[in-house]
């Protein structure tokens, strides 16, 4: 009975919430009707731009869905209704095939669904295409937490807890809390996670942001949203939580979507937004500076022996150059053209032999067991400071400037990078086997 | 014009034959030895249905305790130290495992409940008992082409749901009914849990296969003469579909279980990226076999609407050969369509190249959606059970088919992928097509499988409490996947409690429903009026047989007359069927 009762009052406070969410609109009758249908299908609005053109795409499908099966709903019920079976009344004669109407409703469906087609893959792409200039983490998903490395190569050791339960009974001993990892990025910037796993499949979702992302063990994936700057969804932290207190901060859940085991519905996290200096000051706040991950690739490098074979100024050794090698395409000894991607690079460091350039032998030991894939991120991460040629930059070139502003952008990026070595080099640690 | 209705009942049945297939041999054990050993597609296909039904039973209790568990966020036990542990307080017993880990419970219990639905009840429900039984009677056959395989296709089917249900009894599998590696290889449960689960699924295929192409020869051989390929009525048509699918499809799930077999004892390293292997190929084998399984299911379904809803609306099919040619057609794309559950974790070509064709699936579907109403359309409908049925999966198909357009389109799929919007999804396809669909063909041929009439409105109220409870229990859980919530959670943030409230409560409705069937149905065997041969007035070969039918189908090679859906032509304009039965001759063209 207490749980019925519990439920009940779970559902007055969810139709209370939806209430207040609706209230705040104070646009006109359209806006009310649209915030009406977001809090109805998605609890809440979306918030990143990709979101809200996915929220469209959705909302579209589901009228047009709606038309369709209220007109074949009417149709049922309305011959069902007029040609139910009558004493002593014939049935009339009618045809049983009609060549323009099933071509009609072949077509016609057909049209909606190219259209459907054509508007997803534009907003598919939109969700997974990093903006040049994303904040770059590294995000290892296991079970069952995640581990995300922040671009200067700090973890965040804050947690909050999401509430499970808080209404069970009193005679239940409940698990009322889960202690989630709270991340930190700031407001209206993109963000580009590049992820991995160290066990089975994990899945990054944020609901709020209306994508997710498989991550899996040996193999890189990314996920990418600019969250929307702080408005009036934005509560402020008070300084007795936090020290940096108080400021304006916003709270997303992500929960991991493929099954993964025991606690597969207790991994879950909190993306919190907060404006820059605070996201500047948290990561500070982390403790120590250990470097960059293109620091620490290039520590690892320098540990493992890489540059005995392979430069970074252009000269060919034992091994290709890193210089300008990442997002490259470049000639195998079989004939064929490999662009030098993130998978590509990580395969070409654990299993050297599985595909040789033009020109090299294979002599290289393959570094599975050796290096941990987090070593391998910030490997390719440094790598990737060595080169012109990044997504980014060519996503730029395409849309934007032809020549300035992606390399300038990334240029600068380089050498910010390389200037903080200089200085850190000697304090770093090198990273666990 | 002469009645066919001439037969009261089996006992009733003079002539030289040998009486009605349900005849009893005189002792109990001569007819569970006839029973046993029998070639009959007839008893096969009663025995088939007895097993599936068992089966859906077993998921369904299952799924109860799912939704019992899910009333609440979290559960609470006490652990033997004394300690709190969460969740699988209601399902403990279910395992005799109160001491394991507690959302361990949850997740055995998760994948029990998909692997006994998907591979024990819906892959083999329709077209193993109904295509069985009426399969062979609508082509004028004796009997399939194979009928000691038909018997060893059961005794199959029965083998390997014994291995699955074996891994249960020992403790269970936690992997999801879709066994995803490096998870299946990795994951610490006893290795011969799994590996009986495995096994179980993989011979459970060979029944499957045996099955479809025994389906396959009997339909290119044996129909009746005069009956050409468009005489056919159209659940034979979705029957040929249909086992053509397994023919080709089951083979893929065969070697997929029997390489995550070796993976998971000796260590091949295929799918284990810790050996170089991609877990990603194990989701594209898999895949290939399940995306079609979904249409081994919805295939058969979509034949027993085209009957029913012909003879009960007393209408010719609208456009016969644009739902026959639709039902090889959906077959045909449906091997295209696999990689569309693995939009989240593959390139984004991939990804696009199956979304496209994806939209590909849902032109045939749309057309047999369309026909089917545009088939009511002056017609003489009668509101019986298997009408109310045929109505309620249309419009439960509707949904299931509209909303797997947002699950096609890439960008809102990103979004709605492994959250309980797919869940209530697939749940409105499959359970709208299964199980909404078998409870159609059981009261539409219960008459005639079994010879007496079932209590219309004891299934009347029946129909009511599954066709709400259904859209109770399932609705809701679109919003809840779209609010946030990812499926195959034991337990779950507080805001999502009041959605799940509602599901449960709705599947204590579907629970009555069932109850109410059971009764009716086992009610009807024991005191029904008897059945006439043909009580609903159909044009199809199988109302030209007795109720039950004769041991051997037909008391003569029946020669085809008319077509299978030629109301119009063949009878005149009428009101009931008893006043303007229909003639005892068979149809031709």
């Amino acid at each position: 009975m207490s749980t019925l009762l519990a439920s009940i009052y779970g559902l007055v406070d969810s139709v209370d919430a939806g209430r207040v969410l609706l209230g705040s609109s104070g646009g006109g009758g359209f806006d009310a009707a649209k915030k009406f249908w977001d809090v109805f299908w998605f609890g809440d609005r979306p918030f990143t731009d990709a979101a809200r053109q996915a929220d469209w795409m959705f909302m579209f499908i589901w009228w047009s869905s709606v038309a369709f099966f209220l007109l074949l709903m009417a149709l049922m019920v309305l011959f069902a209704i007029r040609y139910r079976r009558r004493k002593g009344v014939a049935a009339p004669v009618s045809a049983s095939h009609n060549t323009i109407l099933e071509i009609t409703w072949t077509v016609i469906p057909t049209l909606f669904f190219l259209f459907m087609f054509f508007e997803g893959f534009r907003g598919y792409v939109n969700l997974n295409y990093a903006p040049a200039g994303a904040i770059e983490c590294n995000l290892t998903g296991f079970r069952w937490s995640w581990k995300l490395e922040y671009p200067n190569g700090q973890i965040s050791n804050e947690t909050a807890t999401v509430t499970r339960g808080a209404r069970a009974s009193e005679n239940e001993q409940a698990f009322a809390s889960l202690e989630a990892p709270v991340w930190y990025f700031p407001e209206g910037e993109p963000v580009l996670l590049r992820m991995t796993s160290t066990d089975v499949i994990h899945s990054f979702w944020v609901p709020d942001f209306r994508t997710k992302m498989d991550l899996f063990p040996n193999r890189y994936t990314s996920y990418t949203f600019t969250p929307d700057m702080l408005d009036d969804t934005a509560v402020t932290m008070s300084p007795q939580d936090d020290e940096l207190g108080p400021y304006p901060y916003r709270d997303h859940v992500m929960h991991c979507a493929e099954f993964c085991g025991d606690s597969h519905s207790e991994m879950a996290a909190i993306i919190r937004i907060v404006p820059r200096e605070i996201y500047d000051a948290k990561l500070e706040v982390f403790g120590s500076p250990r470097g960059t991950l293109a620091e620490r690739g290039q520590l690892v490098s320098q540990q493992q022996g890489c540059f005995s074979c392979h430069s970074v100024d252009g000269s060919t050794g034992t091994g290709p150059t890193w210089l300008n090698l990442y997002n490259t395409e470049n000639q195998y000894a079989d004939g064929s053209m490999v662009l030098a991607d993130d998978n590509h690079l990580r395969e070409s460091i654990l299993v050297p032999g599985a595909k040789i350039r033009a020109g090299y032998a294979n002599q290289m030991v393959p570094y599975d067991g050796i290096l941990t894939s987090e070593q391998i991120g910030w490997i390719i991460a440094y790598m990737k400071t060595l080169s012109t040629s990044t997504p980014q930059a060519e996503l730029d070139a395409a849309q934007v400037d032809p020549d300035a502003e992606g390399e300038a952008a990334e240029g600068e990026q380089a050498d910010g990078q390389a200037g903080a070595a200089g200085d850190g080099t000697g304090m770093m640690e090198p990273g666990d086997g | 014009m002469t009645t066919v209705d001439t037969h009261a009942g089996p006992a009733d049945h003079g002539g030289g034959h040998h009486g009605s297939y349900l005849a009893s041999r005189g002792s109990l054990w001569a007819d569970i030895r006839n029973w046993a050993t029998t070639v009959d597609h007839k008893k096969i296909g009663v025995m088939y249905l007895f097993a599936v039904l068992f089966m859906f039973f077993l998921g369904g209790v299952m799924a109860l305790a799912l939704r019992l568990e899910l009333l609440e966020p979290v559960r609470t036990i006490t652990t033997p130290d004394g300690g709190a542990e969460v969740t699988g307080q209601r399902l403990g017993p279910l395992f005799g495992a109160e001491g394991a880990p507690a959302n361990n419970i949850y997740n055995r219990a998760m994948t029990l409940h998909g692997a006994i639905m998907v591979f024990m009840f819906i892959v083999p429900g329709i077209p193993a008992s109904m295509g069985n039984f009426f399969m062979p009677i609508m082509i004028g056959a004796k009997d399939v082409a194979f009928p000691r395989l038909n018997l060893a296709s059961w005794y199959i089917y029965v083998a390997g749901s014994l291995f699955a249900l074996a891994s249960a009894l020992v403790g269970g599998v936690d992997t999801g009914w879709t066994f995803y590696t490096p998870y299946s290889t990795m994951t610490d449960a006893d290795h011969w849990r799994l590996v009986a689960m495995i096994l179980g699924v993989f011979i459970m295929g060979f029944s499957s296969i045996l099955t479809g192409l025994n389906f396959v020869v009997t339909v290119h051989k044996l129909r009746a003469p005069g009956m050409g390929w468009f005489d056919m009525p159209l659940f034979v048509w979705a029957i040929y579909a249909t086992a053509i699918i397994q023919v080709l499809a089951t083979p893929v799930i065969g070697i997929t279980t029997l390489l995550l077999i070796f993976e998971r004892l000796f260590n091949y390293g295929l799918f284990d990226p810790r050996m170089g292997g991609d877990p990603v190929l194990f989701q594209h084998f898999f895949w290939f076999y399940s995306h079609p399984v979904v249409y081994i299911m919805i295939l058969p379904a979509m034949g027993v609407i085209s009957e029913t809803i012909t003879c009960h609306a007393r209408k010719k099919i609208f456009g016969y050969r644009a739902v026959a040619f639709s039902s090889l057609g959906i077959a045909a794309v449906s091997f295209l369509v696999w990689a569309h559950h693995m939009f989240t974790s593959q390139g984004e070509l991939t990804a696009a190249i199956f979304s496209f064709l994806t939209f590909l699936v849902a032109v045939p579907t749309a057309i047999k959606v369309f026909n089917w109403i545009a088939t009511l359309y002056k017609g003489s409908i009668v509101f019986n059970t298997p009408m109310l049925y045929t109505m309620g999966f249309l419009f439960l198909f509707t949904i299931g088919g509209l909303t797997g357009l947002p699950l096609a389109t890439l960008s809102t799929d990103m979004h709605l992928h492994d959250s309980y919007y797919v869940v209530a999804h697939f749940h409105y396809v499959m359970f709208g097509g299964t199980v909404i669909v078998l409870l159609a063909a059981l009261h539409h041929w219960w008459p005639k499988m079994f010879g007496k009439m079932y209590w219309e409105p004891g299934a009347q109220m029946g129909f009511w409490l599954v066709f709400l409870g259904f859209n109770v229990t399932f609705f809701i859980q679109f919003i809840m996947g779209a609010h946030g919530m990812p499926r195959r959670y034991a337990s779950y943030p507080d805001e999502y409690q009041w959605m799940h409230v509602i599901s449960t409560v709705g599947s204590w409705m579907l629970l009555a429903g069932f109850l109410a069937h059971l009764f009716t149905l086992v009610y009807s065997l024991m005191a029904g009026r008897p059945a006439s041969a043909n009580p609903w007035g159909g044009l199809t070969l199988e109302w030209h047989t007795d109720s039950p039918p004769d041991e051997h189908n037909f008391a003569s090679e029946p020669i085809v007359k008319h077509g299978p859906y030629d109301y119009d032509s063949v009878v005149p304009p009428h009101t009931e069927p008893d006043e303007f039965p229909l003639p005892d001759e068979p149809y031709r063209h």
